[in-house]
This record gives C-alpha cells, sequence and structure tokens, in this order.
C-alpha cells in the first residue's frame, strides 16, 4: 500500500530551559499588569494612552475597509425596502411639516416669554464630528476610539452624540485620538429626567444593551415609553440631550433603550461642553489647557 | 527559523480584530477569540517560530485597543500558546481530525478562563455566554482559517500521484 509522505514531517519540538523561564515571566508580567490595572494605577493608564497614541493611525487606515463594508450592508438593505421607506417618509415629512408649523409659533412664543422675564439664554453648543476607528469588545468595557484629539481640542468629560441621541463621554485624550465610554459601560453615570414629568434618576451602565434606570423616587410612576434625557446635574454634561425610552426590566426595575444604536457607530460628534468641572478635571489629568469661552451661536464654528 | 513573518500575520489580525465591523454586542467575543485561532496555528506550524514575546505583545496591544485591563488578552494569548505547543510535542503524523478536536478543547478551555478571570477582575460572576459563543464560532470557522496553512501544518500530502509503492 502506497504511503502517503507529508510535508515538513514532525519533528520533535525540543524543550528550552531559557524558553520556558521566559514564558513564566510573561505569565508573571500579565498578573502583575491585571494587579495594578485592577488598582486602577495612573502609570497604566498612561502607558494605555501611549500605546493607543501610537497604534490610533494604522487604525485609522484599518478601519476604511470596514467603513466602506457597512456603508454597502445599509445602501443594499435600503434598497430592498425602498419603495415602503418612501411611503413611510412622505407620511412623516408631511406631519413633520405641520409640526414646523407649530414650532415656529412656538419659538415665537419662547422668545417673547425670554424677553419679559427677561431670561439668559443658553448658549449655543459647538462640536466637531470624528468617526470611529474601534471599539472595545470583551467583558471590561464598551467603549470606543474615536479619531480625534487634543489637536482638535477634545478634553476629558466631553459628551458625545450622534444623529440619535446621546451616546457616551470622553474619558481620555491623545494628541489624535479620544477614548469615549459608551452609555451603558460600567462605569457610566449619567443624571437623567425620565418623562413628561422630568423625574429625576441616575442611568447606570451594567454593559448590557440596556442600561438601568436608578434611584427613582419612590412616590414616583415611570412609564414604558417614557423620554428619557440627561438632566445637567452635576454640570458635567449639558441639558436635554436625548438618550432613549423606558423599557420595563427584570422585576420591578426599568431599563432604558438607548436611541442610538451602541453596536454600530460610524460618525459621532464631540459637544464642546466647558463647565467648571469639566475644565478642572481635564487641566489636573492632562495638565495643559485653559478654559474656553462659551460661545454663543452668533460666532463662527469651527 | 524566521518569526517576522508569523509575528506580522499576529499583529495585523489584532488591528483587523479591533476594528468596528458592526457587530452585535452578543458577539463581542468572537473576533478576539478569532485571534486564538491564529495564535494556535501559527504557534504549531513548523517553518517559521512565533515567539512568546510576540504572543505577549499582541495580547497587550489587543488590551490597549479594546480598553480592558492591561495583561488580561496577553494573558489568554499566552495560554493558547502554551497549549498549542503542547499540542504540537505531542501530535504524531498531522491528520485534520485530530488538529481541529485539539483546537476545540483549547477554544473551550480559553473560553473558560477568559469568564474565570473576568470574573475575578469584577469580583462578581459576569455574563459566560458572550465567552461561549465567541468559543464556538472559533471552533467552527477553524477549517477556513486552517485552509490556507495547510501546507505549512503539514496537512498536504505531497506525494499524492506519485508511482510505485
Amino acid at each position: 500500500m502506497r504511503r502517503r509522505i507529508y510535508a515538513n514531517t514532525p519533528s520533535v519540538r525540543t524543550n528550552s530551559l531559557g524558553g520556558e523561564w521566559l514564558l513564566f515571566a510573561l505569565y508573571f508580567v500579565c498578573v502583575i499588569l491585571l494587579i495594578f490595572s485592577r488598582l486602577e494605577n495612573k502609570q497604566i493608564g498612561e502607558i494605555r494612552g501611549l500605546l493607543t497614541g501610537l497604534v490610533s493611525p494604522v487604525l485609522q487606515a484599518a478601519s476604511q475597509p470596514g467603513l466602506y463594508v457597512r456603508q454597502t450592508k445599509e445602501q443594499f438593505a435600503d434598497y430592498l425596502v425602498l419603495f415602503d421607506e418612501l411611503d413611510r417618509l412622505k407620511e412623516e415629512n408631511r406631519k413633520l411639516l405641520h409640526w414646523q408649523w407649530r414650532a415656529k409659533r412656538l419659538d415665537k412664543r419662547l422668545v417673547r416669554y425670554r424677553s419679559l422675564l427677561k431670561a439668559v439664554e443658553d448658549p449655543a453648543l459647538e462640536y466637531v464630528t470624528g468617526h470611529v476607528i474601534a471599539d472595545a469588545r470583551g467583558p471590561f468595557a464598551r467603549s470606543i476610539l474615536i479619531n480625534l484629539g487634543r489637536q482638535r481640542g477634545i478634553r476629558n468629560g466631553y459628551a458625545v452624540i450622534n444623529g440619535d441621541g446621546y451616546v457616551g463621554r470622553i474619558v481620555h485624550t491623545g494628541d489624535a485620538a479620544s477614548r469615549a465610554i459608551l452609555l451603558n459601560d460600567l462605569n457610566s453615570r449619567i443624571p437623567v429626567l425620565v418623562g413628561g414629568a422630568e423625574v429625576r434618576a441616575v442611568l447606570i451602565g451594567d454593559n448590557s444593551a440596556a442600561p438601568a434606570l436608578k434611584f427613582l423616587p419612590h412616590s414616583v410612576q415611570v412609564y414604558e415609553g417614557d423620554e428619557v434625557s440627561t438632566s445637567g446635574h452635576g454640570g458635567v454634561l449639558p441639558r436635554g440631550l436625548r438618550i432613549g425610552v423606558v423599557v420595563p426590566g427584570s422585576g420591578n426595575t426599568y431599563t432604558v433603550r438607548p436611541h442610538a444604536t451602541l453596536d454600530e457607530l460610524e460618525y459621532v460628534s464631540v459637544l464642546f461642553f466647558d463647565t467648571p468641572v469639566v475644565i478642572a478635571r481635564d487641566m489636573k489629568l492632562n495638565g495643559i489647557g485653559r478654559p474656553r469661552g462659551i460661545r454663543t451661536s452668533n460666532d463662527k464654528k469651527r | 527559523m524566521s518569526g517576522v513573518g508569523p509575528s506580522l500575520v499576529l499583529f495585523l489580525a489584532v488591528v483587523v480584530a479591533a476594528v468596528p465591523w458592526a457587530l452585535p454586542a452578543a458577539a463581542g467575543f468572537i473576533l478576539p477569540l478569532l485571534l486564538i485561532i491564529f495564535v494556535f496555528l501559527l504557534t504549531i506550524q513548523r517553518k517559521r517560530v512565533l515567539p512568546a514575546i510576540t504572543v505577549f505583545a499582541a495580547g497587550l496591544l489587543m488590551d490597549v485597543l479594546t480598553a480592558g485591563p492591561l495583561g488580561y488578552w496577553a494573558i489568554i494569548f499566552l495560554l493558547t500558546h502554551t497549549l498549542a505547543n503542547t499540542y504540537a510535542k505531542r501530535a504524531g503524523e498531522p491528520r485534520f481530525g485530530k488538529l481541529w478536536a485539539a483546537f476545540a478543547m483549547t477554544a473551550l478551555t480559553i473560553s473558560l478562563f477568559g469568564w474565570i478571570l473576568a470574573s475575578l477582575y469584577f469580583l462578581r460572576l459576569i455574563d459566560w455566554q458572550p465567552m461561549l459563543i465567541g468559543g464556538v464560532v472559533a471552533i467552527a470557522l477553524f477549517p477556513l482559517v486552517v485552509w490556507p496553512f495547510r501546507r505549512s501544518l503539514g496537512l498536504v500530502p505531497v506525494n499524492l500521484f506519485a508511482r510505485g509503492g
């Protein structure tokens, strides 16, 4: 019977004492790094930031094919439902035109009331838009890496939004890239307002798709479908950013289904919302920058 | 034996796994666990060596890109490398079935170890399903990844059509 000869007939791998010691040393280093990470050591954060900055140009280039694939997928999906989508958009446009008329009337009334009350106008927020070049996968974080950094004026604490609503918050800035934790990240805590009654609560991320709504007042009832938005309390985030809608959770708990599709983020905008809290925190972490004045809508955008 | 080729392949795979592919959150572990296929295959293939220090560095890069604690994916990749080396030392004639079974055991071990390590890190039991899904998908996709490496793994017989006995 013919015997098959395989390419690269196996050879016995020799044990090298040096190699085994190296492997043991690497395991040891991994354990030490894990412990220091758990203790939230500052040097670990700096090392991470440095490495992220070094790799971000490569990530930006590597993310282009993924962006093209997603756009192609979305175009294909849109093409399949083209006619139904057209009918839906016509109906929506009709309703929105009615709301436009109502909004203009309400706006005029608001201007009149402001002048009567001599109220101070809220400043318009400047923003800059970038795209997501990496997103965190694993049990530890729900975060994204954006191709905007200190060179574009990004600071820690700035809110990140997209067309659907609030997405997350900047937690680390490099020169050319920044990392933002998503609103469903384990470390995310957002003071919110719920429903038409503007009930105060806190949205707490738990790495799941629908973060939990906690610290609701006992006497207050919230309902499925209530809109959730940022309250602005604590001075970290601007007030009124859309987050999602209330959905019932297990037991008597409530969760929030975000408007933004957090798994499919492409382009996001970072809001330049400078408050004393954001400025003090960012200056403490980075030791750079000076307070930026809050500009009104009359100033030029970046 | 040069380790540059396998090292570059592994680092490229890490970068590709980190970019956003619009996968749902439940499938968030699939791409990182697909990387253990690369670590496994590049370790056992015979022509070029994948050094342990490269495996460690690739895992560290994955930790940085995924915003996880430094050392998590590094230790998982090193464990994969160790298990692959153990298989390579004991493997006789290379056969695909045996290789796939060995990888399946490795993937399940890695998934379990990853879940335990993450639970220890958080000091509570985390959701095990994403890790299991990632491990199962890695096992299922293993044949597709093996196909380009079949020659260097010794899975292709060279004298299939030779005359005589």
